[in-house]
């Protein structure tokens, strides 16, 4: 699984659930495991929140506000609830690390992903990187 | 007139060449079906049963006169010479071949036009009072508070998938002619004790299958706040709203069944969030919307129907009565003109009547014209002395039909004969109305009534706040039609009460006649339709409508 970073394509560093990553790769937790279990999971290995849309990211631990990065699931790229959940992780938690769109995310979708404030975007392996690129600037390239 | 500045030229120039890049994706395979619909219907694209349908936005109904001298161009080399108004004062066209969609689009750029969010599940065209800058009872002009929305609500990047499409109108007048009780957020511009600017926000309105009167969530909002606030709803809703039963995906249903107070608690809540984020209204913004939206009319001499008529006659007169309309400045009138003339489909209008209305609006109207919720146009700026000149030019065009807020002025959605999901004829209904009332002495003499069709229980016709709404359904494979009566979309806005059991299809207008007639008999003076109906239920009409039947 494949990750655009910084304007480049790289392997995915996370582990998300049934995915093919290394088991050494910190894993994604999914924020409703995170918030039922009463301790947060241990730092080795390491791990990420994974929020998904059904979740309110107002309830996260604290712990997994201070990891560098915060996955944001989009099940289906109609569906629209994780881009208010990365408002809300910047605006009103005032989230400063990674944001993560991870799950059926499209080229077309990548603007409005980083208008929100969202850094990352799961794509395919034989995505073409410059148009991808040229994706998150279409419409608003000075914002 | 206004026009958008450089940035949102620059800003509808990159839609336009996004737009090219996505269909030229798709024809070459590399966009999914799926994927391909859900951005082609944020630029207005559908595909209907014939062929895709363009519906091009003309934000809160303002046009300027070369705006639809293109969109005749449009009609007459991309389709077959003819376009469709639609209720949220938009414009449809209805084969337009999908190859040729980026040249179009590219054609509406250059005059300042575009498609956005015209459908989709997303913030939609902003409607407002047709009337906006001209009426006697205005407030204040809606139009620059609904530019500023527009901007706000254009690729908002948190609100472009929604559970279900979300409509906004605004209304600045005391008599609300944008039915703003029946939109998923409606607002009405008050004044406070200092004169500044506030809006009553309603929230939760709407018709479809389960039509619902929008509730007042805010009193007085200050304008400083307004975005924020428009913001917070719109989280609370694409965060809650359910997406699990398309049917149940509008903001109405998640604000009923939250019930108001823990909805408004929620957008409270957001709003805190959404009061650090969204920037204060900007003020000298608004004042230069404003200046620009103005128009100033050269000071003209009022002219008394009496003196008009000397020169033309009855015909004249009737129009005048009936679709002109008092301006705030003396010696001007509001002009309507009907979209409805009888044996044209209603709401239609060909190549040659839009560059017709497009000339007059430039010789009588400052350039200007309004597209009208009732699928009409209105000349907002006519001076009292050109009203002759102008019914003259109109007439010969189909374009003088002395029936605005008639009967026969009914707003019809496409039907079984265009739309996919139809159950019955719309247009059919049209006909048979029309062909009945054809006496225009007889429809001023009833007064103000509203009929309007829809053909499906998805209510694109409105059909639940009209005075006579016919809803299309289907059984065994038979048309067959539901009427209510007394609903109305102004202000103190009503559903409409179901008469009884479905009317058969070659019986709708005769049931009219039957409702017009025990109207008729057992009105009180001066009485309106709708008050008859507020006042008397359907029970006297069931007895002769259903007795007839029997
Ligand atoms: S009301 Fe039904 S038939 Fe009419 S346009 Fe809407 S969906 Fe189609």
């Amino acid at each position: 699984m494949k990750l655009l970073r910084n304007g480049e394509i790289v392997d995915m560093p996370w582990r998300l659930q049934g995915a093919d990553e290394p088991a050494t790769a910190p894993i994604a937790v999914p924020q409703m495991q995170l918030v039922q279990s009463e301790t947060p999971p241990p730092s080795n290995p390491a791990w990420v929140a994974l929020v998904e849309p059904e979740d309110d990211p107002v309830e996260l631990p604290a712990s997994a506000l201070e990891r560098d990065a915060i996955l944001i699931d989009f099940p289906s790229f109609t569906d629209g609830r994780g881009y208010s959940h990365a408002r809300t992780l910047r605006h009103e938690l005032g989230y400063r690390g990674e944001l993560v769109a991870v799950g059926d995310v499209r080229r077309d979708q990548l603007e409005f992903m980083r208008l929100v404030g969202i850094d990352s975007y799961q794509c395919e392996a034989d995505a073409d990187v410059d148009d991808l690129n040229a994706a998150l600037t279409e419409l608003r390239p000075d914002a | 007139m206004y026009h958008y500045p450089v940035e949102e030229r620059a800003l509808l120039q990159r839609r336009v060449d996004q737009f090219r890049g996505q269909v030229s994706r798709y024809l070459d395979g590399k966009l999914d079906e799926d994927e391909f619909k859900q951005l082609r219907l944020r630029n207005g694209l559908y595909v209907q049963r014939h062929a895709p349908m363009l519906r091009v936005a003309i934000p809160y109904g303002v046009l300027s006169s070369t705006q639809l001298r293109t969109l005749a161009d449009i009609a007459t080399k991309w389709d077959r010479g003819f376009g469709h108004m639609t209720t949220r004062q938009n414009i449809q066209y209805n084969w337009i071949p999908l190859e040729d969609t980026p040249d179009v689009m590219q054609a509406l750029a250059d005059v300042d036009m575009h498609a956005i969010q015209t459908s989709g599940n997303c913030i939609r065209n902003i409607t407002t009072d047709p009337l906006a800058g001209a009426s006697r009872d205005e407030l204040e002009d809606p139009r620059p508070w609904c530019e500023l929305i527009r901007q706000w609500a254009n690729f908002h990047p948190e609100f472009n998938w929604l559970p279900r499409k979300f409509k906004i109108a605004v209304s600045g007048a005391s008599h609300d002619r944008a039915a703003v009780e029946v939109h998923d957020i409606g607002l009405r511009i008050k004044h406070n004790a200092k004169g500044d600017t506030v809006f009553d926000v309603y929230v939760g309105g709407g018709l479809g299958r389960t039509p619902h009167i929008g509730k007042q969530i805010a009193h007085a909002l200050p304008a400083d706040d307004l975005l924020s606030y428009l913001e917070a709803i719109l989280r609370v809703y694409n965060r809650h709203g359910r997406r699990d039963n398309m049917y149940k995906a509008r903001i109405k249903i998640l604000v009923n069944a939250l019930g108001l107070a823990t909805f408004q608690e929620q957008v409270d809540a957001a709003w805190q969030q959404t009061r650090q984020q969204v920037p204060t209204t900007d003020h000298a913004t608004v004042a230069d919307l404003k200046a620009q939206f103005a128009v100033t009319l050269p000071a003209r001499d009022a002219v008394p129907l009496d003196a008009l008529q000397a020169e033309t006659g009855d015909a004249f007169t009737s129009w005048y009565k009936q679709n002109t309309q008092a301006h705030k400045s003396p010696g001007y009138r509001s002009v309507f003109i009907s979209l409805k003339h009888p044996g044209q489909p209603a709401g239609d209008i060909t190549s040659a009547q839009m560059q017709l209305v497009a000339d007059l609006s430039d010789q009588f109207s400052q350039g200007e014209l309004r597209a009208t919720h009732d699928q009409n146009l209105v000349l907002a700026h006519v001076a009292e002395a050109d009203l002759p000149a102008l019914w003259t030019a109109l007439g010969p065009a189909k374009l003088a039909y002395a029936n605005i807020n008639t009967l026969t002025d009914m707003i019809v959605c496409p039907g079984l004969d265009f739309c996919s999901l139809a159950n019955a004829s719309s247009i059919a209904i049209w006909d048979q109305i029309n062909a009945t009332f054809d006496n225009i002495d007889y429809l001023h003499d009833l007064g103000r009534i509203t009929v309007r069709v829809s053909g499906c229980m998805n209510a694109c016709g409105h059909h639940h706040v009209a005075d006579i709404g016919v809803l299309g359904v289907e059984k065994k494979g038979v048309e067959w039609y539901q009427l209510t009566l007394g609903g109305r979309s102004t202000e103190g806005a009503r559903i409409g009460k179901r008469l009884g059991p479905a009317i058969a299809k070659d019986r709708v207008a005769a049931t009219v006649e039957d409702i017009l007639a025990v109207f008729a008999e057992q009105r009180e003076p001066d009485e309106s339709f709708n008050a008859f109906v507020e006042r008397n239920g359907v029970t006297p009409f069931k007895e002769r409508v259903y007795e007839a039947a029997a």
